[in-house]
């Protein structure tokens, strides 16, 4: 049996939609966690009552400067400060677990590659969605000819828009990097929707063991104030003549509240479903499983959510751990994550000039199943 | 004592003329020719015309969406379709049928459409006059006979509505059994009253020649909707074919 190591961790900014998710870290044996930092503006909106005990500092300079034993850290802020943090991170050589998003800026991007692989720092994006046993499935039943050869791919991520009680996800700036209209003659700029849903650009690769040929988009009209798109769809053909669908739309609609608590709606708040067509059949299925339904007091929503097996960790974390402590190569570092990223900022080039975008990556990475 | 006492309905045509019996209409000479060759749905035949029915719109969930569509179409936002058929519906058929639904519900024609064919499947992103995007996956390959998978869901700036309650992953039927032979439940559909013995479908397609026949739906306005609706499906392919979007002007490309 293999001695617990827990390694010394921090959480970074803690105004990511998902930084909650790693408060229980606290909890994990194969963790520590020290202490973290609060993006300026955000401490009432973080949960931070969730992480009594735990240092919380303003700022990540106070952090590190109270904390050199880290070993690794949790950037969990919004897409514009990824750059900044990483570098910083680097300097220190710490590890970093990053949220989906590294940067929309393929220069920065490249950058980031750069920096971590020359000084030996693990970098893992989460892509949560993968640990979905729905997506295996699906690739089980693709790889073992149950619907002949793959057609199409097709999957949406519809949810909610967070922008209420998390401004930055609806500033073009904090969220897309910059401030870039999605075409010409449009009022909304990128930094939306699309930005905040790579899954399905990763799971369509996984599932066909190809990469993406050519993109295509359109945005719908919002139907929401917001400067960034609620509604988007790509489309096009990966590089095996797979044709795919994707939409990440902010198709679900939530109640407005400025703190993140009974925000959401009927009839759900997340869905991700997935189609596949072959020439033999067809798999639908829900990547959320099975659904929890229930019925709240407080102006008789109704809500609907597919909960986790009870007892069980963040398996994203159980791999970090396996990649600083013994040298494991991570699911989905900075490289197997490009071509998705690549993928988005194209989609929203098409967006723009109302051209299918063909894409060229000089060496695609093929992405590797964890099953 | 009033006694009803109806024989379950075999045929589309017998369903028609018993619903025009129940309302002590007359029955015209009619036919209902299903999907002849060269022809993307079923034709009713009737005082010398060929008029397509274009029966789907008649179909209860749908005419709801319609309904919903109709509220304010100027805030309709996004129409998003997914849409299975067995092997035996022609995927041009599909792509005719899905696009005509989709200028039903959000009240406005396409003008511009961009897809990708692969095979018997479709995927194809477009735009309508007003400016409301459509978004449709579709696929033709599985095994005849199986009941199509279909889920529509508009998004408007005033809510949504979809013709597949949420969490819901494959088509609910009315009723399910559960013998004790077999682990897979046996379903069953069954529309109407009046039409018991019809599937679903089939009797959608009854009550809609039906309301041809009675003139509730123009003839002249489905043959005109036929001739454009050609037009979009060439629209479709030349836009696969040349990777590039298509813009509709008129009844042409």
């Amino acid at each position: 049996m293999r001695e617990i190591k827990p390694i010394k961790i921090a959480i970074l900014s803690c105004n990511h939609g998902h930084a909650k998710g790693y408060y229980k870290l606290r909890y994990d044996p194969f963790y520590e966690l020290v202490a973290c930092s609060i993006e300026p503006g955000y401490r009432p909106y973080c949960g931070i009552d969730q992480l009594e005990g735990i240092p919380c500092y303003d700022s990540d300079e106070e952090l590190y400067e109270n904390h050199p034993e880290l070993e690794a850290v949790v950037i969990a802020s919004a897409n514009r400060k990824h750059m900044e943090q990483v570098r910083e991170a680097v300097k220190r050589g710490l590890h970093i677990y990053s949220m989906k998003v590294p940067t929309y800026d393929l220069d920065e991007y490249r950058e980031m590659i750069e920096l971590t692989e020359s000084k030996g720092i693990v970098y893992q994006v989460e892509l949560e969605m993968r640990h979905h046993t729905e997506v295996y499935r699906v690739k089980e039943l693709i790889d073992s000819g149950a619907i002949g050869e793959v057609l199409s791919i097709n999957m949406l991520n519809y949810s909610h828009n967070p922008g209420w009680w998390r401004p930055w996800q609806v500033s073009p700036e904090e969220s897309y990097g910059r401030r870039v209209k999605l075409s010409p003659d449009s009022k909304l700029y990128r930094g939306g929707a699309l930005a905040d849903h790579p899954h399905v650009f990763d799971i369509a690769r996984l599932l066909t063991g190809s990469t993406f040929d050519t993109v295509y988009a359109e945005a719908a009209p919002n139907f929401r104030d917001f400067e960034v798109e609620d509604l988007i769809r790509v489309m096009g053909r990966m590089k095996n003549g797979v044709l795919f669908s994707l939409d990440p739309s902010y198709a679900n609609n939530e109640n407005r509240v400025t703190r993140q608590s009974s925000w959401e709606k009927y009839p759900r708040c997340v869905e991700v479903t997935m189609n596949v067509v072959g020439t033999k059949g067809t798999i639908i299925a829900d990547l959320y499983g099975r659904a929890f339904s229930s019925q709240r007091d407080e102006g008789g929503y109704y809500l609907s959510s597919g909960p986790g097996t009870v007892g069980l960790w963040n398996r994203r974390m159980q791999e970090f751990y396996e990649c600083v402590r013994y040298g494991m190569k991570v699911p989905v570092g900075l490289r197997e994550h490009y071509e998705s990223i690549a993928t988005m900022v194209a989609a929203y080039e098409s967006v723009s000039t109302g051209e299918v975008i063909k894409m060229d990556f000089e060496e695609p990475v093929k992405l590797e199943s964890t099953f | 004592m009033l006694q009803f006492k109806y024989d379950k309905v075999t045929t589309v045509e017998d369903g028609v003329k018993r619903l025009l019996t129940v309302r002590d209409r007359e029955i015209p000479e009619f036919e209902i020719i299903k999907r002849p060759e060269g022809e993307y749905t079923d034709i009713l035949v009737l005082d010398g015309k060929r008029i397509p029915l274009l029966w789907w719109r008649y179909e209860a969930r749908m005419n709801s969406m319609k309904n919903y569509g109709r509220k304010a179409p100027l805030e309709n936002c996004a129409l998003n379709s997914k849409s299975f058929v067995g092997k035996d519906e022609p995927i041009d058929a599909l792509i005719y049928r899905e696009l005509d639904i989709s200028e039903y519900v959000l009240v406005s024609p396409v003008k511009k459409v961009t897809a990708f064919l692969n095979g018997d499947a479709c995927n194809l992103l477009g735009k309508t006059e007003s400016g409301a995007m459509l978004g449709l996956e579709l696929g033709a390959t599985m095994a005849p006979g199986t009941i199509p998978q279909f889920d529509h869901r508009i998004i408007t700036k005033h809510g949504m509505a979809t013709d597949r309650t949420v969490n819901n992953v494959v088509e609910q039927s009315g009723v399910y059994l559960f013998a004790d032979s077999d682990p897979r439940p046996v379903a069953f559909d069954d529309g109407e009253y009046y039409l018991y013995g019809l599937s679903v479908e089939d009797s959608t397609r009854a009550a809609f020649a039906f309301a041809v026949i009675l003139g509730n739906v123009n003839a002249d306005d489905l043959i005109a909707q036929d001739k454009h609706l050609r037009a979009l499906l060439g629209a479709v392919k030349a836009s696969s074919e040349c990777g590039k979007s298509v813009i509709i002007e008129g009844e042409g490309v």
